[in-house]
């Protein structure tokens, strides 16, 4: 018995050894490395590359303009996520389970698919552009879709649904006693919101903002896409980088992790201030259709608008990707058919490449992870002692550095020969990118695994135990059953994350690992319209079919039990 | 022979001392009931007794055989939990016949088992339903047959009826009592609730900060409580000195007298039996009793009366005279 026990304290040690290594070595080390970068100049170590990049005007309006893309987006997303949540779980009566999935499948398309589609329908030479110059006899679009509206336009669409899961979950613990108890006090609408609605999804809010910063500041494809003149940080990183600069590029990652950090630190105090605890003894509540009618007419129209921009997109792609790309360019309304763009893709392997590195490299990465969060997790929920939790606070940390830190952080670090890659250096080999997309699927597959693993009673295994289950038994019999959908869940919506991840991408890829998202923009950018877009359906398709599994397996990842 | 016996165990959670020098024994067959307080240490006995938690000191023997390192896994005990802990993921027939698959039971004998243990539940007929789709008392059922299917040679019961409504409570008691004598298990049932104790026991050790107040049988332990907490915590009692117990006609030798409601009597009238003056501050009805409380020179006296639905007893103002029912 006593061996037994010494193996498993044993195995414990070596594989908090083994991770601690790794997050040293991919993650911590990477970032000091960048952080001393950022100090080196010529003439030795010191301020002088901040003075120098804080006293150009151009570069303060560049962090300018990344605060407020991340702020506007927060403001954005929450108000529009907010309202459907509400609509969603008090107004809607009709197809209730289909608009839910419908508003929630935006997560599941990659961020630069959405671009691309956008630009086919609103861009200058869009489709809605084209049919609403038409309509008009107008000679010149009847708007522009770029700079800062546009930019907040495609981030209010993909995003706005971190706010509207999270508050949509969060409703369903508004307590009728306590909004009765309101009323029986005197209190009218107003005082319903602030006191009973409001305390109930703070914490969703707070944390539903922090995300969605996080990710506009760090949003690349669609500054770089449609951003025109207005420049954001991440634009400035890549091109630094793409000029060798990499000076110039840990200072402005510095920057950008600063920004990040410190929206981190603040949101996550306000999140701990608010948290707050479900009542057991709660009872549902359900608004009064008559009461809110000037509500709900508001609400539904926000919903079909929002439909009708999340399904739009989505079809104007597969259409497109049916159509020679001449006709996309040239025609009003595009319809010269062909199979051309799909038989170039399957027909030449070069030119499907890029869709199985994706697969493969967010395969890797998503195995990787699960193998290094899954104990964790455990560990977690079982003896949470200190080393536990401060290997936690270690995965969660890429959690608050936007993509393109991570991707220089790497660069600095692996573009020689390191320790850490057993004397090899990484850059331009295959490694580089499933390491990125690791990183980045370390602190989402933690916290879904954390969720899965509170589905199962500390109690639970006990009572197995006592029955005479051993260690094994108990994991493969009791715990694995009970938390496999919630953890194959949370890896399926990582992996479509990093199918579509572009802004890593486009900074590490190489001939030997050139992903999907990279094809994509560079096929577009070559005029290849009708290659990219077919890749684009392939990878919806792909990721509609992935959302048909998780909703099928996983009911509660997105609040339909 | 399924005889268990604590010897000193003194358990440490961090710094707090949880449980300090606890010993006792519960013979073959006998439902032994430890009731304490919340935060008590009763839990961390149970997990002690289940090998889920290690003592800082002491021993625990199964049948004279030293027990205290032995894993979980290795004890044959079944424990039914507060939250029952039934695995989700499988029916109610699979979670009966989970232990005794393990315990490499042929595939008939294990029909048979699980037949014999859902028919004494009487759940037969639920047998392939979820876990989810029981109500509690089923699921409270479903628990105990897991627990008792394996054959244990201990039951543990960590607070099983919490979770249920009071009427169900008192039936679940009396059924669990019944199956507990009809398998004969040796049990350890752990409850806050004063009446389920005395209701359920054969014997029963009352818990206080850690430490053992008094074990004894229910009767014992209600009738002749040997330290203040367990007079005041099992039943309401009335704590009285020398010269108050003079006051009402009787003669304590012990410095305090612990004295129940209802060994007390009210009289409108004084008598030899009543020779104690007081007024009626309280009334508390209660169905079939009413307690009064009566504010007297010897001090607030607790008195409970049987109803004796003529609605004539004393009101609150009203002088009465309290003395020792005889």
């Amino acid at each position: 018995m006593r061996q037994r026990h010494s193996v498993q304290t044993l195995a414990r040690a070596v594989f908090s050894g083994l991770l601690l290594w790794l997050i040293v070595g991919y993650i911590l080390y990477p970032m000091a490395q960048t952080v001393v970068q950022s100090f080196s100049t010529e003439s030795g170590f010191g301020l002088a590359g901040y003075r120098a990049y804080f006293s150009n005007p151009q570069n303060r309006l560049v962090i300018r303009n990344t605060v407020l893309v991340g702020a506007f987006a927060v403001l954005v997303c929450g108000t529009v996520g907010t309202a459907l949540a509400v609509y969603m779980r008090f107004l809607c009566r009709r197809h209730q389970k289909l608009l839910h999935i419908l508003l929630l499948s935006p997560v599941m398309i990659p961020g630069v698919i959405i671009v691309i589609a956008f630009i086919q329908l609103y861009g200058e030479s869009g489709i809605i552009t084209k049919l609403l110059e038409s309509a008009f006899h107008l000679s010149t679009p009847p708007y522009r879709f770029s700079g800062f509206g546009g930019i907040l336009f495609v981030l209010a669409y993909t995003q706005y649904v971190y706010f509207y899961l999270n508050v949509y979950t969060a409703l369903r613990y508004v307590d009728k006693n306590v909004v009765d108890s309101i009323r029986s006090f005197g209190g009218g609408t107003f005082a319903v919101i602030r006191d009973a609605i409001f305390p109930v999804i703070r914490p969703a809010i707070v944390i539903s903002a922090l995300t969605t910063f996080i990710s506009a500041i760090s949003a690349y494809s669609a500054p770089s896409l449609i951003g025109g003149s207005f420049k954001v940080l991440s634009m400035q990183i890549v091109k630094a980088k793409a000029n060798n600069q990499m000076a110039l590029a840990s200072i402005q990652v510095a920057v950008l992790l600063v920004i990040g950090l410190l929206m981190t630190v603040v949101l996550t105090h306000y999140s701990k201030k608010y948290a707050w605890e479900i009542s057991v003894k709660s009872a549902y509540f359900h608004m009064e259709t008559k009461r809110a009618s000037w509500l709900r007419r508001g609400l539904s129209a926000l919903v079909i608008l929002q439909v009708v921009l999340v399904v739009l997109p989505v079809l104007a792609i597969f259409y497109l990707s049916f159509i020679e790309t001449r006709s996309i360019m040239t025609d009003i309304f595009p319809c010269a058919f062909t199979l051309e763009n799909y038989l170039t893709i399957f027909e030449k392997p070069r030119v499907l490449r890029p869709m199985l590195n994706s697969v493969n490299m967010s395969l890797l990465a998503v195995l990787v992870g699960l193998v290094l969060t899954l104990p964790v997790a455990y560990w977690e929920r079982r003896n949470p002692t200190r080393l536990v939790r401060s290997m936690e606070t270690l995965l969660m940390l890429p959690w608050s550095m936007p993509a393109s830190v991570i991707a220089i952080n790497l660069i600095n670090v692996f573009n020689v020969e390191s320790v850490f890659a057993f004397g090899r250096s990484l850059i331009g080999t295959f490694w580089i990118l499933p390491i990125a997309y690791t990183i980045v699927a370390l602190p989402l597959l933690l916290s879904s695994n954390r969720v899965a693993m509170s589905g199962i009673s500390v109690t639970t295994e006990e009572a197995a135990r006592s029955l005479g289950a051993g260690t094994f038994r108990r994991f493969f019999q009791i715990i694995l059953p009970n938390i496999v959908s919630g953890i194959l869940s949370g890896a399926i919506l990582v992996f479509v994350r990093t199918m579509g991840e572009y802004t890593m991408s486009a900074l590490l890829y190489g001939v030997y690992n050139r992903p999907i998202s990279v094809s994509v923009v560079t096929n577009m950018q070559e005029y290849k319209v009708g290659i990219s877009l077919a890749y684009g359906s392939l990878l919806i398709l792909l990721c509609y079919g992935l959302l048909w599994i998780v909703l099928k397996i996983d009911r509660r990842r997105f609040a339909m039990e | 022979m399924n005889e268990i016996e604590l010897n000193g165990i003194t358990s440490h959670y961090g710094q707090t001392r949880v449980l300090d020098d606890v010993s006792f024994r519960i013979a073959q067959g006998e439902l032994h009931t430890l009731l304490g307080p919340s935060g008590c240490g009763k839990t961390t006995l149970l997990r002690l007794l289940g090998g889920f938690l290690q003592p800082t000191a002491g021993r625990i023997f199964l049948d004279g055989r030293e027990i205290t390192s032995l894993p979980p896994e290795k004890r044959n005990m079944g424990i039914v939990f507060q939250n029952y802990a039934l695995f989700p993921h499988l029916n109610v027939e699979e979670n009966v016949a989970y232990g005794l698959k393990l315990h490499r039971i042929n595939a008939a004998q294990v029909r048979e088992t699980v037949r014999a243990q859902l028919d004494l539940m009487g759940l037969w007929e639920c047998r392939t339903r979820k876990i989810q789709e029981l109500s509690g008392g089923q699921q409270q059922r479903v628990a105990i047959a897991r627990a008792l299917a394996a054959s244990p040679r201990i039951l543990l019961l960590d607070e099983p009826m919490s979770n249920l409504d009071v009427s169900l409570r008192i039936k679940m008691r009396q059924e669990l009592r019944q199956i507990q004598q009809k398998v004969g298990v040796t049990t350890l049932f752990i409850t806050h609730d004063q009446q389920e104790a005395l209701a359920i026991s054969d014997t029963m050790s009352v818990m206080h900060d850690g430490r053992i107040e008094q074990t004894g049988s229910p009767r014992e332990i209600y009738e002749s409580p040997k330290t203040s907490f367990v007079a005041t915590f099992v039943g309401k009692t009335n704590m009285l000195d020398r010269a108050a117990m003079t006051a009402l006609g009787g003669h304590g030798e012990a410095e305090t007298s612990y004295l129940r409601p209802e060994q007390l009597v009210l009289e409108p009238v004084k008598t030899a039996q009543t020779p104690l003056p007081g007024q009626v501050i309280r009334v508390h009805y209660q169905g079939a009793m009413v307690e009064y409380e009566v504010k007297t020179d010897a001090g607030i006296l607790c008195v409970l009366a049987l109803n004796n639905h003529r609605g004539n007893g004393p009101v609150v103002g009203g002088a009465v005279f309290a003395g020792l029912r005889p």
